[in-house]
């Protein structure tokens, strides 16, 4: 007679035996440890809860981006490998995010941090969080709108309430007349009157078109924030997309790719990309206008301190200098101040 | 003696022109191009007429949507009966004049001789003009 254990298969076996052990866990005690694949991970002090499924991860001290960037990148990475891997483990699952002991942030790393928590929950992932426990830190994140966008659900924010604010967060789809709107506003501060100020309009449109059309073939992956600071002479712009970052985007063609990585480094690739250089290299047509369209409006002198975060590329536009993170970002980060002088050299140019 | 002259003013169709594709946001140079610079052009070409486009007024452009429109005008018309017929005022921003005539046409009209279809997002059916110089209807979805 057949059917005895020794003939059942024993990848059956293990499942059988993991299914029982799922079933055992629903039962009243509240706390469940950690499953072994989170052991391994920085989170290694996190719990699980049987009713929530919250992952839990803190944020470090120093998650500001202009004094740690490292951190900031490694912590994005980190939280969403954690994501990554527990992916096909668990149904139900929300982040609990501790910022409890965040001393120092910074726009940027909250635009950063909203572009994860937005990507997660594109995902059909929850997040939750704390606050800093730090009054500036603190005050930083209450006035960037960061809670407000996460109590609505980024649904966009009708008031600006601060000056420091994250103003947009989209995903599949471009928001044209409030893009637009946001270069009105920033130009109404700096001169006082509402106008249009196209290269501006251009650089967002583009940016964020770019994120849509090129970020990732994943649609849950697709998603954008624009946040827009008045500072006491400039207005500062970040935008962020994340996907798979403008250099894994380009490098479609195993041969490029090769020839790229044997060759030349990654700062040289992008700087060509942003010179038209790469079009003309790859012969790919129509495609790849908008970076160096981006570039040409910085140069010309329309905005100032360009910077852009692409992978392991951190771009100057200024000084036409590039550094390498170690911590690669997945996606882009653009940041530029539009000034009054700026504004007043397109309107030179217009009368010329 | 010129031709006569028809005005198509993008404000006319959005103050804030959008993306590329009408899959990736409202306004888009893909939905520009299908609901008024074809009908427009093919209008100009059966009256014998010019088609001036005026880019000026909105609130700016990305270049993705310039391209798609244009790009599929090449497409469906090839680049001689642009260039012969269409002209683009652009007085703020004079260099997507120089994209459009330089970059763009010479692009498309090789994806129209390589027959490289243009992607599409939404429903339409547009007229072009075949190798034969006649008329066929092209659809996307």
């Amino acid at each position: 007679m057949g059917g005895t254990s020794k003939n059942i298969n024993p990848g059956k076996k293990r499942k059988r035996r993991a299914k029982f052990k799922r079933k055992v866990r629903v039962g009243p005690s509240p706390m469940v440890t950690v499953p072994r694949f989170f052991r391994r991970s920085i989170f290694s002090g996190s719990t699980l809860t049987y009713h929530s499924y919250k992952l839990k991860s803190s944020l470090p001290a120093a998650f500001s981006f202009a004094e740690d960037k490292e951190s900031v990148l490694g912590f994005l990475n980190d939280t969403f490998s954690l994501y990554k891997r527990s992916k096909r483990k668990t149904k139900d699952r929300a982040f609990v995010f501790d910022l409890k002991s965040v001393e120092n942030i910074d726009i940027t790393s909250i635009c950063l941090f909203l572009s994860l928590i937005n990507k997660l929950k594109q995902n059909g992932i929850g997040s939750r969080g704390n606050f800093p426990d730090n009054e500036n830190a603190r005050t930083t994140i209450i006035e960037s709108g960061f809670s407000e966008m996460m109590q609505s659900e980024f649904k966009q924010l009708k008031t600006k309430k601060y000056t420091n604010q994250i103003y947009i967060v989209g995903s599949k789809r471009v928001n044209n007349k409030r893009l637009g709107q946001s270069v009105k506003e920033a130009v109404g501060y700096l001169t006082g009157e509402e106008q249009h100020f196209k290269p501006m309009y251009t650089m967002l449109i583009e940016m964020c078109s770019n994120s849509v059309e090129h970020a990732n073939r994943n649609e849950q992956d697709k998603n954008w924030v624009v946040s827009v600071s008045y500072e006491e002479d400039c207005v500062r712009f970040i935008v962020v997309d994340t996907g798979e970052g403008i250099l894994r985007t380009i490098h479609k063609k195993w041969p490029e790719r090769f020839m790229d990585s044997v060759y030349r480094n990654d700062g040289d690739v992008l700087s060509d990309i942003l010179d038209k250089g790469y079009q003309s290299r790859t012969k790919e047509i129509n495609r790849h206008k908008g970076l160096p369209r981006i570039k040409e409006c910085h140069d010309a002198g329309f905005v100032s301190d360009m910077m852009i975060l692409t992978n392991n590329v951190l771009y100057d536009m200024s000084t036409k200098t590039y550094q390498s993170v170690h911590n690669e970002y997945f996606g882009v980060l653009y940041s530029w101040s539009l000034t009054l002088n700026n504004f007043k050299k397109w309107e030179e140019r217009k009368s010329i | 003696m010129g031709r006569e002259k028809e005005h198509l003013a993008i404000l006319d169709y959005s103050e804030y022109p959008g993306p590329r594709y009408d899959s990736q946001g409202p306004d888009s140079g893909e939905k520009f191009y299908v609901k008024l610079l074809n009908p427009s052009f093919l209008r100009c070409f059966r009256e014998d007429k010019d088609l001036i486009v005026d880019l000026d007024g909105t609130a700016g452009y990305a270049s993705s949507f310039l391209d798609e429109a244009f790009g599929q005008l090449t497409y469906d018309f090839g680049a001689d009966r642009v260039k012969d017929r269409v002209s683009i005022q652009s007085l703020d921003e004079p260099e997507w004049r120089s994209m459009i005539n330089d970059e763009t046409i010479p692009q498309w009209e090789k994806r129209r001789n390589d027959h490289q279809a243009p992607k599409a997002t939404m429903e339409y059916t547009v007229i072009h003009l075949n190798e034969s110089g006649l008329e066929e209807t092209r659809s996307g979805l």
